[in-house]
């Protein structure tokens, strides 16, 4: 491979591996058959390969009828393998179970089960998420070093060393950027039972896994002051007052030109109004507008960590994300606690747009 | 990040032992799965990939001891032992393991060249070549460390296997190269199974593998056809016991192999000769001292030249006129020899260019023969060659060492007073005593070893051909007649299509010549004295007739004659396969080929060769595969196996109402059952599923058909049934229940 210029690898590679997407349809559960299994030889398979051309022509040469006995049966032993290597992983069923959620840049864990209906225990399956081509090849643009590393992550496999019946197993999927994440393809592969022949297949998965932002830490004091659980306001619901800043809105005119903010005019963001609230209650509000970062990604990863740390101390809060807000409201004013209420406040951050 | 990486390796790591493991010497305790109170070939069968390779080297390499060097036999095992890991583990840091065996593998390599060198002095040749290859195959041991370094191994251990053959080809050797063959794959299997502590399945698919290739060789080693060497190879060494060499010892070899390789064919113009005529005359040897004969070094030669030389000329004149305008015409076919020598009928008569006649009627080229080699031969047969003998021949062919042999001298000296001092009453004499003094025909004579004549003649008295011919020429010259010995084939058998005339290694044969006033060289084969039926019937006939007897070593007297009987047995059956395997098997070249293909199957042309080779693979292919996947295909619960059925009928029809894989059975049926609900509403549609689904259409019925073939199911996969045998009666009834009502639905 490394011997061809990468202008010609790189194009014939992709190809492949859309027409190996185009020939299993997406979908949760896949029985490896005929028509997506693949064989060739492996790189061990190769060099038997040179062998038994080389004891060929030796029983050709020295006239030896036992040199070419010898080779004959190796070929026939390899003809044998390539069909057992096959029905080996062929009829081998798979079926998606779940996907976690994960922030960028860790794994999310896709749990598989496996299910072998025939009567002998299948051996040695290696099970492996790849990280398509494209998307490291356009990370590679940006930093070389990116791209080893993707490379590197997406090596984690598991082996199954003897699959009889039904087995369920975990696998990582690296992930790098917020938002909805479509799973690699997975790449099932055995060479039992020589070496000499590798069979594999592809499965694309249609179910997508959510990338919520890794959370950054910001200055609590300066909207919260609960950095630690013994500032924590007494209250979590605010009333619109005088005290505390709540959040930005657009200004609507009559609107007092003592609240309008005008940093945001200064640097052309347009004219907002600030709104004040008031604590009411025990409950907090996570407001996309609160955050201190500047940019949209930076003052989400800041949201997350909001969520993460109220679900953490069992405050009671809602999360306001503006597409919500002009969407749906009713559920941007859920209220909630708990870890499992943030971790639903996570996934509103990862399918945030 | 950490702890992700902390859970995959908890993911991943569940091999007790892999193989790069053990290579460096690590965790090298026995595995779980077969500590405590397993069979021994349990153990052996689940021991880790790693020690199997280790067992392939032994068992390919140990064959190797009959013709490498001993020091590279014993290098050989000095490197396997040093591979085992409770060895390498007594190294405490990887770096300097590593550092160590790389320099014993370069150091091992380097002084195991020189060895070779001083051993075979010279750099090319076969055996030199294989015992390279041994040296490559040990080097590499010390390399041991990955999974590719064992494919690396394993594939030359293949390659050093096939080499054997190069050497020897006898049923013995092709039994080790079996096992090794055999163990080689368990390695390579073992090597894709690691972390099977158990073992189990190994040996059930070496079965598939090893026992299914054997149909599809037969049909490769039959019909693939036998190509021309690509190009010419130099076989020295190979020449050692078999066939004719240039010089003669008898008494050296306490064994002669009966190797059944073709030494030539001969198609003759006319009509063959008889049997015992078939004299295939190669070299005349007349220079002895006292234990080897040599060919002359004083030979003249003569090649197609307008200029015939005396000795030539003489010998054409003794053959009457109408002969010489109808000689006998053949052709000979001759197998590689690396000699110069050729063959030809006494007294054969060549006109080709390269091709010489030497003083002594014997043909020889001018190159080695490397490859096949066709020569056309004439032969006159009443010719009589040296009707008058030379000063310089005669003194060359009475020549006897001045000492030594006194016994046999006294003997010739008393026989020839005898018989009057007439040479033809005096061989005559010699025949008689021979025959009065019990000698024996016997492939495997005891060795002799100073006085060899004396030995043979006086203590031995057994011996073949070799023996016979150098005592009789010796006796010979002791009474001062001129006398040699030729050495050559006799005999031969039809092929068997009968066309052409062979003649096999094991045909080689030695004879004397001795010269008689007035007639000039005469043939005399002593050897005929005690097995006539050698040169009537030729060599396969007698080992046939005499069976072991001939190759018997004299124990037989010390031990039962029932044991006699059954060694005798067993010795001629054993004999009588590696003839027919060297015949058949080893022997199996492009004409035999030819010749059985159109007796078995009537394949006339490679066109229809090739067509019956690719048809034959196909078919016998076809059957494994149905094989391996009838083995690998479903498996039912008997309950579930009519519903199985039902989809699959239903599935021909409409796909949709087919069961899916993920979908259980109960639920089938009732997707199936709402789907004939749905479509009763609609009655107008043509197609309706229920109208499909039975004969009568009423969608009532068949929901109510499902609904019992339901309820059965149940009972008999979750109920009371269920905790029955299935082989039970009552088990039986409702299961026949369910098969009659899935067959009447659909």
């Amino acid at each position: 491979m490394s011997l061809l210029p990468k202008a010609l690898t790189v194009p014939a590679s992709s190809l492949l591996s859309r027409w190996f997407a185009a020939r299993a349809p997406k979908s949760d559960s896949a029985t490896l058959n005929l028509r997506n299994v693949y064989i060739f030889f492996s790189r061990e398979g190769l060099l038997f390969a040179v062998l038994l051309i080389i004891t060929f022509i030796a029983g050709i040469n020295y006239g030896n009828n036992l040199v070419l006995g010898l080779c004959f049966y190796l070929i026939s032993v390899w003809l044998i393998s390539f069909h057992v290597t096959f029905a080996h992983i062929s009829g081998l069923q798979v079926q998606l179970l779940d996907v976690t959620m994960a922030e960028a840049g860790s794994p999310v864990w896709v749990t598989l089960q496996l299910r072998n209906d025939s009567r002998r225990p299948r051996r040695q399956l290696l099970f492996t998420f790849e990280q398509t081509e494209q998307k490291s090849h356009k990370k590679a643009n940006k930093n070389n070093d990116n791209k080893r590393e993707i490379h590197a992550d997406s090596q984690h496999s598991v082996l199954v060393t003897r699959l009889q019946d039904e087995q369920i197993i975990r696998l990582p999927v690296q992930t790098h950027r917020r938002g909805q994440l479509q799973l690699p393809r997975l790449k099932i592969k055995t060479v039992y039972p020589l070496g000499i022949m590798r069979a594999w297949s592809y499965v694309y998965f249609a179910r997508r896994a959510w990338v919520y932002p890794k959370p950054e830490v910001f200055d609590w004091q300066a909207q919260y002051a609960i950095a630690s659980p013994e500032d924590l306001p007494i209250g979590g619901q605010y009333r619109q007052g005088q005290d505390d800043f709540d959040r930005l809105d657009y200004y609507i005119e009559g609107e007092s030109l003592a609240r309008v903010s005008w940093g945001h005019v200064a640097r052309g963001q347009g004219m907002f109004t600030k709104h004040f609230a008031d604590p009411v209650g025990h409950e907090q509000t996570l407001d996309y507008a609160d955050m201190p970062a500047a940019q949209h990604e930076q003052k989400l990863a800041q949201m997350a960590y909001g969520a993460l740390t109220l679900g953490e101390l069992g405050v009671p809060f809602n999360m306001r994300l503006p597409n919500e807000m002009t969407v749906n409201k009713h559920s941007a004013a859920m209220m909630g606690e708990g870890e499992a209420f943030a971790q639903a406040c996570l996934l509103r951050l990862a399918k945030a747009p | 990040m950490n702890n992700f990486k902390h859970h995959l390796a908890n993911e991943t790591q569940i091999n007790p032992a892999n193989f790069a493991q053990l290579a460096l010497g690590q965790n090298i305790s026995v595995p779980d799965g077969v500590s405590g109170h397993h069979k021994w070939t349990r153990k052996l069968l689940a021991l880790p990939a790693y020690y199997w390779v280790l067992i392939a080297q032994v068992v390919v390499i140990l064959p190797h001891a009959a013709h490498l060097p001993l020091w590279l036999i014993g290098f050989a095992l000095v490197s396997i032992i040093a591979q085992l890991p409770r060895i390498k583990a007594k190294f405490k840091k990887l770096t300097h393991l590593k550092r160590v065996y790389q320099s014993m593998q370069m150091l091992g390599f380097l002084l195991g060249l020189v060895g070779l060198w001083l051993t075979y002095n010279t750099a090319f040749g076969l055996d030199m070549g294989v015992a390279f290859l041994v040296l490559c195959l040990i080097s590499k041991l010390w390399e041991l460390y990955k999974r590719r370094d064992a494919y690396v191994v394993l594939n030359l251990s293949l390659f050093v296997l096939a080499s054997l053959f190069l050497m020897d080809q006898g049923i013995v050797t092709t039994v080790e190269v079996i096992i090794g063959a055999v163990i080689v794959l368990l390695a390579f299997i073992a090597l894709n199974d690691d972390g099977n502590t158990h073992g189990d399945g190994r040996l059930r698919t070496l079965g598939v593998l090893g026992i299914g290739a054997l149909p599809l060789l037969v049909v490769l080693f039959l019909f693939f056809p036998r190509l021309p060497p690509l190009w010419s190879v130099q076989l020295s060494g190979q020449q050692a016991t078999t066939g004719v060499s240039d010089s003669m010892s008898p008494g050296d070899f306490a064994n002669l192999g009966q190797s059944t390789e073709l030494a030539f064919r001969v198609e003759f113009a006319d009509k063959r000769p008889p049997q015992q005529q078939l004299y295939w005359r190669g070299l005349v040897f007349s220079e002895f001292d006292g234990v080897t004969w040599r060919p002359s070094s004083q030979q003249r030669e003569w090649q197609a030249a307008p200029q015939m030389p005396n000795w030539i000329a003489n010998a054409l004149a003794t053959v009457p006129d109408e002969v010489k305008i109808t000689p006998n015409r053949y052709q000979i076919i001759l197998e590689p020899t690396q000699q110069n020598w050729l063959f030809g009928l006494d007294y054969p008569f060549a006109q080709q260019q390269d091709i010489s006649i030497t003083s002594n009627f014997t043909l020889r080229k001018d190159q080695p023969v490397t490859q096949q080699l066709r020569y056309d031969v004439l032969q006159f047969a009443p010719m009589r060659i040296d009707p008058v003998l030379s000063d310089e021949s005669r003194r060359l062919n009475l020549a006897l060492p001045s000492s030594g042999n006194p016994q046999a001298r006294a003997l010739a000296k008393q026989l020839f007073a005898q018989s009057d001092s007439d040479p033809v009453r005096y061989m005559q004499a010699i025949e008689r005593w021979i025959n009065q003094t019990n000698f024996r025909y016997t492939l495997s004579p005891p060795r002799l070893n100073t006085n060899r004549i004396d030995e043979f003649l006086f203590d031995t008295k057994a011996g073949f051909c070799e023996h016979y011919s150098s005592s009789f020429t010796f006796m010979l010259r002791a009474a001062g007649i001129p006398a040699r010995v030729v050495a050559g084939y006799q005999g031969g058998e039809p092929s068997r299509g009968g066309n052409v005339w062979e003649v096999r290694q094991m045909d080689a044969h030695a004879w004397t010549e001795v010269w008689l006033e007035g007639q000039g060289w005469v043939r005399v084969d002593p050897t005929a004295f005690v097995a006539p039926e050698r040169v009537e019937q030729g060599m396969d006939a007698l080992t046939q007739a005499r069976g072991a007897a001939m190759f018997g070593d004299g124990a037989g007297a010390q031990i039962s004659y029932q044991q006699y009987q059954m060694l005798q047995t067993l010795r001629r059956l054993s004999d009588q396969a590696s003839y027919y395997w060297q015949k058949d098997v080893v022997g199996y070249d492009q004409d035999k080929q030819a010749d059985s293909l159109l007796k078995w199957f009537n394949i006339r042309s490679t066109m229809q060769q090739i067509t019956w080779l690719a048809a034959s693979a196909i078919s016998v292919m076809a059957i494994l595969v149905f094989v391996i996947w009838q083995r690998r295909r479903k498996r039912w619960h008997p309950a579930d196996l009519p519903l199985a059925q039902l989809s699959n009928r239903i599935a021909k029809a409409n796909k949709s109402l087919a069961r899916d894989d993920s979908e259980g059975q109960l639920a089938w049926l009732a997707r199936l059952a709402s789907a004939i609900d749905d479509d009763s509403g609609q009655n107008s549609s043509k197609h309706s599923n229920a109208s499909k689904l039975t004969a009568s259409g009423d969608s009532k019925v068949v929901q109510a058909k499902i609904e019992q073939i339901q309820q059965h199911y149940r009972k008999l996969r979750y109920g009371r049934l269920s905790t029955l045998p299935t082989s039970d009666s009552e088990y039986q009834t409702v299961l026949k229940q369910l098969k009659k009502e899935t067959s009447e639905l659909f």
